[in-house]
């Protein structure tokens, strides 16, 4: 059976705090062997005298134990574990070495049940964004050793100690189930920039960290060495709307905004043209793109994969940004922002965060809860979501075609978009192939794009592609790593499957304090 | 290069990446055959979202009875009822 050490820094609490901790250690399915509380000999005092704890087999101390075949487990004072946490750990230690869940936060009402952070599987991403991990950790003797000993680890920040345990361990693993509840109402996770710094000159990033008092969380900008070439691929019939008050051709205003506003201004634009095209439009798209663009025509059934594919073989770069005719940079810098995060050569797709005409969100990323759907679809951008979840860089498993950033050679390797999928799914399709092949993708809030698709646009889901998607994929819809299984499937939010008024508060995440108070 | 022979080229180019999606799709398949059994990729059988996880089992869906019509006429005489009346009801069935 696992042996346990609890480890809580007792610095910032209050006795009856961890007189709370102890008593949850006290009534758990497995008893640790030792509780090792550091930052205050006054209260371990206390503790240890404590009539309850005082009878019990927990070893309470500020001494190290010898940590040989136990797994430390990381718990703030204060927070209490749940019954079942250590059992559910102990089945998980043979084949991970670090180990974090849900929590709970918060009290029941009457008629809501307490709040929930619920946590995607490991994304290192994220994780040098905000600790979105939390504060409980469970980590094998071996890495705590490698990452600095329990002395040093107990004492961090707790970003710090996450980062340093996920920078030595080979085999992660979330339990998506709450292992503890929080005295915390607060869900929002924490981050340390100091942390990141010394993250990022540990694991050889060179990039430039700043925070964000907003969201809490750090910016981590990869510094690009090179403007490689991009080739920015627009599928288009020419199609003429109204944006902004103004009649366009949606590609030729897409090429100009680009040009115009742009700072990265390496590339050429490879405009895939169906031979139905008024010559207006064609006259438009060209003036637009000036001697950038090189013209292709497409004389075939509408297939958005095919039309994606063939400006791919007839672009030379290294990078190639898939852009739909009806979008706008809104960020200058977002192709140099897209681009850094490709500088990781485990990531091999980035995508921006895009937003309607008005700035309600159209795609923060995908999720597969089974159906793919764009998160926080229709909400507005101010929105932080469920613990910053828009505010941060993060893994996700697959980005709408409409805008992402693509290397060029992962796109070959994987034969690019399917065109089994000639209308909606291609996409989604093309990120599995990628999650599949061991690549990354990554959404970034910090490039913004518009999408100037209507908003009432529902997709029709045609029956083959829907079964194409379920035969190739099926197993990843139903346990998208990027997702929980426990928050409520075919919405597009992160809102716990609960009903009340508090999971969807909790989902949308904090507003903004009224100016008047 | 002739436009015959960059047609060519394009089309050469378009093939292997459908041969490539063809063999990592082929390859997918195969292990969602083996988790699912083999109707998960018969040609014949269909897959459906809800195959997957039923839409009813999703907890904002069951307060949509609340709308129901024949519903209308009770909720109005639930809301013109007295505040401390209301408020008992509603205590009692939480």
């Amino acid at each position: 059976m696992s042996k346990f050490i609890i480890v809580s820094d007792a610095s910032n609490c209050s006795f009856r705090d961890l007189l709370n901790t102890g008593k949850s250690l006290l009534t758990n399915s497995i008893c640790p062997t030792h509780w090792l509380i550091s930052g205050s000999s006054m209260q371990l005092l206390k503790i240890q005298n404590h009539r309850l704890l005082r009878k019990s087999d927990i070893i309470i101390t500020d001494k190290l134990p010898d940590p040989d075949h136990t797994t430390v487990v990381f718990l703030r004072a204060g927070d209490t574990l749940a019954q079942d946490a250590l059992s559910l750990i102990a089945q998980h230690t043979d084949l991970h070495d670090v180990i974090y869940g849900d929590s709970a936060h918060g009290r029941a009402s009457r008629f809501d049940e307490p709040s929930k952070a619920r946590r995607p599987q490991w994304s290192p991403e994220r994780l040098r964004s905000h600790n979105y991990v939390g504060d409980l950790l469970a980590a094998s003797h071996s890495v705590i050793a490698d990452a600095g000993g329990i002395s040093t680890l107990a004492t961090l920040h707790e970003h710090d100690r996450s980062l340093r345990l996920f920078d030595v361990c080979t085999s992660p693993y979330r339990i998506a189930h709450v292992l503890y509840h929080s005295s915390h109402e607060r869900m929002t996770p924490t981050a340390s920039l100091d942390a990141v710094q010394q993250h990022c000159a540990r694991t050889g990033i060179d990039a430039v960290c700043s925070t964000s008092q907003e969201s809490q969380s750090v910016r981590v900008s990869r510094r690009l060495h090179s403007q490689p070439k991009i080739s920015v691929i627009v599928p288009t019939r020419g199609t003429a709307e109204t944006i902004k008050g103004k009649q366009v051709v949606l590609a030729a205003h897409t090429i100009e905004t680009l040009i115009i506003n742009s700072t990265y201004q390496n590339f050429d634009v490879i405009a895939v043209l169906d031979s139905d095209t008024p010559s207006e439009g064609r006259q438009a798209i060209i003036k637009a793109g000036g001697d950038r663009l090189k013209v292709v025509d497409y004389d075939r059934p509408f297939n958005f994969a095919e039309k994606i594919n063939l400006g791919a073989v007839c672009s030379d770069s290294d990078l190639l940004l898939l852009l739909n005719d009806d979008t706008e940079i809104i960020s200058p810098d977002a192709l140099e922002t897209l681009s850094s995060i490709l500088e990781d050569p485990s990531v091999a797709m980035a995508g921006p965060m895009l937003l309607y005409e008005d700035l309600a969100i159209q795609s923060a990323g995908h999720i597969l809860n089974p159906v793919p759907i764009d998160l926080y679809r229709g909400h507005s951008s101010t929105l932080s979501g469920a613990q910053n979840i828009l505010k941060v860089q993060r893994e996700t498993s697959g980005i709408i075609a409409a805008c992402v950033l693509v290397k060029r050679d992962v796109f070959e390797q994987l034969g690019g978009l399917c065109t089994l999928f000639p209308s909606n799914f291609n996409d989604v399709d093309f990120g599995l192939k990628m999650q599949d092949a061991g690549y990354r993708v990554v959404w970034t809030p910090h490039a913004q794009f518009h999408h100037f698709e209507s908003k009432t646009r529902s997709i029709k889901m045609h029956p083959s592609e829907v079964e194409n998607l379920g035969t190739r994929w099926r197993d990843k819809l139903e346990d998208d790593p990027y997702f929980n299984p426990h928050l409520e499937r075919y919405i597009n939010i992160w809102k716990e499957n609960v009903m009340g008024q508090r999971s969807v508060l909790d989902a949308l995440g904090p507003t903004a304090p009224i100016a008047s108070k | 290069m002739s436009i015959d022979a960059e047609a060519a080229r394009r089309q050469r180019a378009l093939d292997l990446l459908i041969a490539r999606d063809t063999e990592i799709g082929e390859r997918a398949k195969l292990r969602v055959a083996k988790i699912y059994g083999p109707t998960a990729t018969s040609s014949l059988g269909t897959y459906d979202f809800s195959d997957s996880f039923a839409k009813g089992d999703q907890v904002s869906r069951r307060v949509d009875w609340v709308h129901q019509n024949w519903l209308r006429p009770i909720r109005l005489f639930y809301r013109l009822i007295p505040k401390p009346i209301r408020f008992a009801i509603k205590k009692l069935f939480a």
